[in-house]
């Protein structure tokens, strides 16, 4: 049964990809829907065996690399992480198949599509059910695969190219620094298995072996664990290598829910707690994913406030809710990170979803200012977006209020500078989040239409396939958190068993009761006035971030604006200067990309074309290495084929010199060999045939090598 | 190297199984005996038919021109016949471990195992090259029975254990040799060759003859495993200095034979001038003998030759320039034995040699023969370990290199149709096999994969090959050697993939169509491909089929056992 969760959807994957032409339009949707669905079953079953009834599953399948001290297996490891990130991937993937049917109808590619979303979803099912660090690596660089895949989706269009891309060159960076860190946990180790490691990290964290790079030592295990984090940051849009994750809005909006908000962005969240036990020991590297996750969470809410693309905003706040994540994990509360990521996937699958929806309906559209009035038109999709939304800014009693409450108390009671940063980070953020969320239902649903009149007489409602899994999820939103909060992150629960592990001095929760009421209720406060601010700002429709027309579409207009955008929403033109600046620089996100493209990109780009192409491989190493080597030896080939002349008595003065040479060898050599010294005759060796004999042209023609034969000899 | 073997073992250095009866003698040469007969019978049987053919037609037609008659295909065939029931008399031959004619013939294990060889290489090239015979008009069936005396002659060669009866077997091989390299009587290239081989064959013979006179005046011995006796306490004894050089000449005078490098200047041109059927002949079939030869005369025989002189100048080495890299790379030519020097010297020059020497060639023949070169400097190396590996490894080459060349000649004999030349009817240059692609692509991929197989890609039979023997190298710490070998390995990548370019993706240059391949050619091929592909699923199975030579490394290790108990 556990091998079967892992293996339906790849089953259903290779049928479709191989015979989606004969399963047909239809069939073949339906087989991966119906595969992946029963993986979801076969997860619940395991989630009650697992987790519930704590009966935890080891599978060693069969030896996979042996090679003396290295050995990696097959194996299987299914504990309470695992069940639960393999209930939420399946049932996302479940829905988003689901919806998938309904919104890709047009599409003539849909067998490729649910191919590459159940490729997908083994690969993640193999990355959280690995139990050593290749096999989860092997699912890692699965996902990502899949992820350029699904980006690319609609290969034809040139955007999409250059996000999926973007994507997987971004990823690889994060790749190579997790890359780096199995292959440090193997140097220190000896192994890759998560249980041995897992085991050995309190022995090393007492028996400090440093690494020694340049001459300067560094903390193993805080080496070992940045460098995972850095794998994490990659994969997880953490602020650095977060770029990929806005323009992987490009893909079809089913890939967005299920890949870029559901599950392939948590699982850098998932290895972060995977490896709690190294983290644990690693109190740098906890420091350092405390204050990147807070960092990313301020980034990408700020960016957030700004953006205009429907899918955009939701990106965004993806980015900012798995930063909340990472903090979460940062402050060894493993747990309540895990417990954000189920919660998250749940309403962003939602939100995504419905802006799915929105899209559809529209023909679409993307572009929140051209949308508008479209509660009356598509009010079960309001509904859900609604719903989505209260639950993202934390609306008390919904699922992400529970989460997000207990992250920020973690954070306050922690009582060290990072803490505290991550404290204001995350408060600060609610307010952002509260303020975009419901700026986006504002500007989608309530204000006045901005559109063509065409555009919302096509306005249609969900369909009923792309109706259900919302519905499904809106449950989820509304319930999850509070039927599992106790379960999950209660005071004492066991439910973890041993696959998440926080030192006792780092358990926060019990500390986070006594936190004074005011604290608790600020985030509260937060979001009603991120909602009021909303609120105020578009419905009284004079912005007063917006007198940027003339000035934005001098500077980059086909990125945000078009000349016809500007109709009302950019008429002021009072705004204050810094206000526009400001407004400018969260539009653009932080400049980050045009920093990466002007100081990393462009330089890395003339570097690679002018010196390590044009002056190493094409100059120096193409004259010394094979043209040179070539010629010289063409060269020396035909002065060989010289020797044989032709000649009877050419022939016996080289027998007779043979004999000569082995005489000399058989008795004399040994006599010279102490004054000879081989090094030297091989240097002499070597630099006769870098030295051309000469050019072609000076072989006399009566020297030519003669290969007629000599009939009077 | 040394294995432990039983205490009531008895260590016998010569062979044994002595029979006194003189009638048996003749028994376990019967083999040798039926193939001698057979030529002289065919000859005879050629020499009446062709007069009483003549008779016939004189009689018939007086004025007219009168043809001879053509008589190669029965001849042909009845050689074939002979070569099986030559096969069958050896597997079905009752005394297999003998030391026949008062010391100067012996049969062993190995001996059969290389004899079946060459009985079998002589076969296939006859059958490959029967088409060519009758198409070239090579209207003469004393060509064919000279091939019969000539593997008659190896399989004594093969089995001789004296140096008079070797020098007799040899000088047999050799005169059938330099009559057939000039077979080809209307051509320039042929007489020429033949001319060539013949005055520097015969020069090589004198350096043998002097060699083995040299040895016989120093010792007053000619038989080897009396030598291997005397050899065998030599450490101290400097009066041995002239059986070292003799040693040395003999070494040339067969190192000649089979075109190792500094004496392999006559191959090209031989090859080159000789009819193909015969290049093929030459290219495989003496190899296996000589090596065999070499294999007992120097892992046994001389295997302990050792001087004095050379003996203290070798410690006293120990004191010069003494990093490790030079040690590791001289330790060849310092701690190693008089007959290893001359081989491992043979072996690394054979080896650059033929892959130098193969690049600027335009003719197929000469490219061969180049390719041949460098395969005998490989072959050297297993020769030259002195382990049993080294042999097993040179075993299993040559049974590799047996199928290769044969594949490989079997797609040049092969019948090719020119436009406007009609003289030509086989592929000569190496751009006519721009069109095999074209014309006949499953032909063009067995040639492709026999090259790649011969470059040593793996899993191909020739990767295989070359890798006992360079593993073999290494595990006797010979690394010059097996890290030049690996060197003209890839060298020799660059002429045969080139061919395989040639023959796929080359601009079509000639008008030259292959036509159908013989039926006998095209399951040679057939077979031979499948033994080049799939060689890789069991490499083992020819180790394995070599292991019959079981007495003879018996023998060495014997040796060696005693070697160190002289130590």
């Amino acid at each position: 049964m556990y091998l079967c969760i892992v293996l339906f959807p790849l089953v259903g994957s290779l049928c479709t990809g191989i015979f989606g032409r004969f399963l047909g339009y239809r069939g073949a949707a339906v087989f991966t829907t119906c595969f992946v669905f029963f993986a979801f079953l076969l997860s619940c079953s395991a989630f009650y065996e697992v987790a519930l009834c704590a009966s935890p599953c080891y599978i060693k399948l069969s030896p996979w690399f042996m090679s003396e001290m290295f050995d990696a297996y097959w194996g299987f490891l299914f504990d309470s992480l695992t069940v639960v990130m393999c209930v939420v991937v399946t049932l996302v993937s479940t829905l988003v198949h689901m919806y998938g049917i309904s919104y890709m109808e047009k599409d003539p590619h849909i067998p490729r599509f649910m191919c590459y979303l159940s490729i997908f979803t083994f690969f993640m099912l193999m990355l959280v059910t690995a139990d050593n660090y290749i096999e989860m690596f092997l699912g890692w660089e699965g996902v990502g695969l899949a992820s350029y895949l699904l980006i690319n989706f609609w290969y034809t269009r040139l955007q999409a190219n250059k996000a999926a891309i973007k994507a997987m060159l971004i990823n690889r960076v994060g790749d190579f620094g997790l890359a780096l860190g199995i292959m440090g946990i193997y140097y220190i180790f000896k192994t890759v298995d998560f249980s041995v490691v897992f085991a050995c990290a309190a022995h090393f964290a007492a028996n400090p072996a440093p690494f020694v790079f340049c001459n300067i030592e560094f903390s193993t295990l805080n080496t070992i664990c940045i460098l995972l984090f850095i794998g994490a940051v990659g994969k997880s849009a953490q602020l650095g290598l977060h770029a990929w994750l806005p323009d992987a809005m490009e893909g079809p909006t089913p890939v967005s829910a299920l890949i870029h908000a559901a599950t392939m962005v948590c699982s850098g969240v998932f290895l972060i707690a995977r490896c709690s036990p190294l983290f644990e020991h690693a109190p740098t590297a906890g420091i350092l994913v405390t204050l990147v996750g807070a960092m990313t969470c301020l980034f990408a809410a700020t960016t957030g406030l700004v953006q205009n693309d429907l899918k955009r905003v939701i990106a965004y706040s993806t980015c900012s809710q798995l930063g909340y994540m990472v903090l979460a994990c940062g402050l060894s509360n493993y747990s309540v990170g895990i417990f954000h990521l189920m919660n998250h996937a749940f309403f962003k699958a939602l939100l995504f979803l419905s802006a799915g929806s929105v899209i559809h309906a529209l023909s679409d559209e993307q572009d929140m200012r051209k949308m508008g009035g479209l509660a009356r038109l598509i009010p079960f999709t309001y509904c859900m977006m609604c719903i989505g939304s209260l639950s993202l800014v934390g609306f008390p009693f919904l699922t992400g209020f529970y989460s997000k409450e207990v992250i920020l108390e973690c954070a306050a009671v922690n009582y060290t500078v990072s803490g505290h940063f991550a404290y204001w980070c995350g408060a600060t953020c609610v307010l952002f989040t509260s303020y975009y969320s419901f700026r986006c239902i504002f500007l989608t649903f309530s204000c006045k239409g901005q559109s063509s009149k065409q555009l919302f007489k096509n306005a249609h409602e969900a369909p009923l396939l792309m109706a259900l899994p919302l519905c499904a999820l809106a449950f989820g939103s509304i319930f999850v958190g509070y039927l599992s909060k106790d379960m999950m992150i209660g005071c004492g629960t066991n439910f973890w068993g041993n696959s998440l592990f926080s030192l006792p001095q780092n358990v926060l929760l019990y500390e986070s009761e006594y936190l004074s009421q005011i604290q608790k209720l600020l985030p509260i406060v937060f979001t009603t006035l991120g909602a009021v601010l909303a609120f105020i700002i578009t419905k009284r429709g004079t912005h007063i971030v917006v007198n940027i027309n003339d000035e934005m579409i001098s500077t980059a207009p086909p990125l945000t604006l078009t000349q016809s955008m500007s109709n009302r929403f950019y008429q002021v033109s009072s705004a204050s200067f810094f206000i526009r600046k400001l407004y400018f620089f969260f539009n653009k996100r932080w400049f980050f990309d045009k920093v990466y493209n002007d100081l990393i990109a462009q330089k890395v780009i003339s570097f690679g074309y002018k010196i390590s192409f044009k002056t190493i491989d094409k100059g120096l190493l193409e004259v010394l290495g094979p043209l040179g080597v070539s010629n010289t030896l063409l060269k020396f080939v035909q002065q060989i084929s010289r020797l044989q002349s032709g000649f009877i008595f050419n022939y016996a003065l080289m027998m007779l010199l043979g004999i000569a040479i082995l005489v000399f060898l058989v008795f004399f050599f040994p006599m010279f060999y102490p004054i000879i010294d081989i090094r030297i005759v091989f240097i002499l060796i070597i630099s006769g045939l870098m030295v051309s004999p000469g050019p072609k042209g000076e072989v006399a023609p009566g020297c030519e090598p003669s290969e007629q034969p000599l009939a009077s000899t | 190297m040394v294995q432990p073997f039983p205490d009531d073992f008895k260590p016998v250095l010569e062979t044994d199984f002595q029979i006194f009866l003189f009638e048996n003698h003749f028994k376990t040469v019967f083999p040798e005996i039926f193939c001698l007969f057979a030529s002289v019978l065919l000859l005879i049987y050629g020499v009446l038919y062709a007069r009483i053919h003549q008779a016939n037609a004189d009689t018939l037609r007086r004025k007219m021109k009168i043809f001879p008659p053509i008589m190669v295909n029965h001849v042909s065939l009845l050689v074939i016949l002979a070569f099986l029931l030559t096969l069958i008399l050896m597997f079905n031959n009752p005394i297999m471990h003998a030391t026949i004619f008062y010391n100067t013939l012996v049969c062993d294990d190995l001996i059969f195992f290389c004899k079946i060889l060459i009985i079998c290489s002589a076969l296939l090239s006859v059958c490959i090259s029967l088409d060519y015979v009758r198409k070239q008009a090579l209207n003469a069936f004393e060509y064919i029975i000279l091939l019969l005396l000539a593997t008659c002659s190896m399989l004594f060669l093969i089995s001789s254990a004296d140096m008079i009866s070797m020098y007799l077997a040899i000088e047999l091989q050799s005169l059938c040799f330099y009559v057939l390299a000039a077979f080809k009587r209307n051509s320039e290239f042929s007489t020429e060759a033949g001319l060539k081989y013949f005055v520097l064959g015969a020069f090589s013979s004198g350096v043998l003859l002097f060699g083995c006179s040299l040895i016989y005046g120093f010792t007053g011995i000619t038989n080897f495993s009396e030598l291997t006796k005397i050899f065998s306490c030599t450490g101290e004894n400097q009066h041995f200095t002239g059986a070292l050089i003799g040693m040395i000449f003999v070494a040339v005078g067969f190192l000649f034979k089979i075109t190792a490098v500094p004496f392999h200047t006559w191959a090209p041109d031989v090859y080159e001038g000789s009819p193909t059927s015969v290049t093929a002949f030459f290219a495989i079939t003496p190899k296996i003998a000589i090596l065999g030869l070499f294999v007992r005369l120097f892992e046994s025989s001389f295997y302990d030759l050792n001087t004095e002189a050379a003996f203290s100048l070798q410690l006293g080495t120990t004191q010069g320039v003494s990093t490790t890299f030079n040690k590791l790379l001289s330790m060849e030519f310092t701690s190693t034995l008089p007959w290893q020097k001359i081989f491992l010297f043979c072996s690394i020059a054979s080896m650059i040699v033929g892959a130098l020497g193969a690049m600027n060639q335009k003719k197929i023949k000469r490219l061969l023969a180049y390719s041949s070169i460098g395969h005998v400097g490989y072959f050297l190396i297993g020769l030259c370990c002195g382990t049993v590996e080294g042999i097993q490894a040179l075993l299993i080459n040559l049974i590799i290199y047996l199928v290769m060349t044969i594949n490989i000649f079997a797609i040049i004999l092969s019948p090719v149709r020119r436009d406007f030349v009609h003289s030509v009817q086989r592929i000569k240059y190496i751009s006519d096999l721009s069109v095999l692609f074209k014309t006949n692509p499953i032909l063009a991929i067995t040639l492709a994969v026999n090259f790649f197989s011969m470059a040593g890609l793996p899993p191909l039979a020739g990767f295989w090959g070359k890798y006992y023997l360079l593993f073999s190298a290494f595990s006797c710490e010979l690394y010059l050697v097996a890290i030049v070998g690996g060197l003209a390995t890839v060298l020799s990548c660059v002429y045969y993939i080139r061919l395989v370019h040639i023959s796929y993706f080359e601009k079509i240059q000639n008008r030259l169509i292959f036509e159908r391949v013989p039926k006998i050619n095209g399951w040679i091929l057939a077979i031979t491909f499948f033994f080049i592909l799939f060689l890789f699923v069991s490499p083992g199975a020819t180790r394995r089929s070599t292991s019959i030579t079981r007495s003879l490394l018996q023998r060495i290790e014997i040796r060696d056992h005693i070697t160190d108990r002289h130590a």
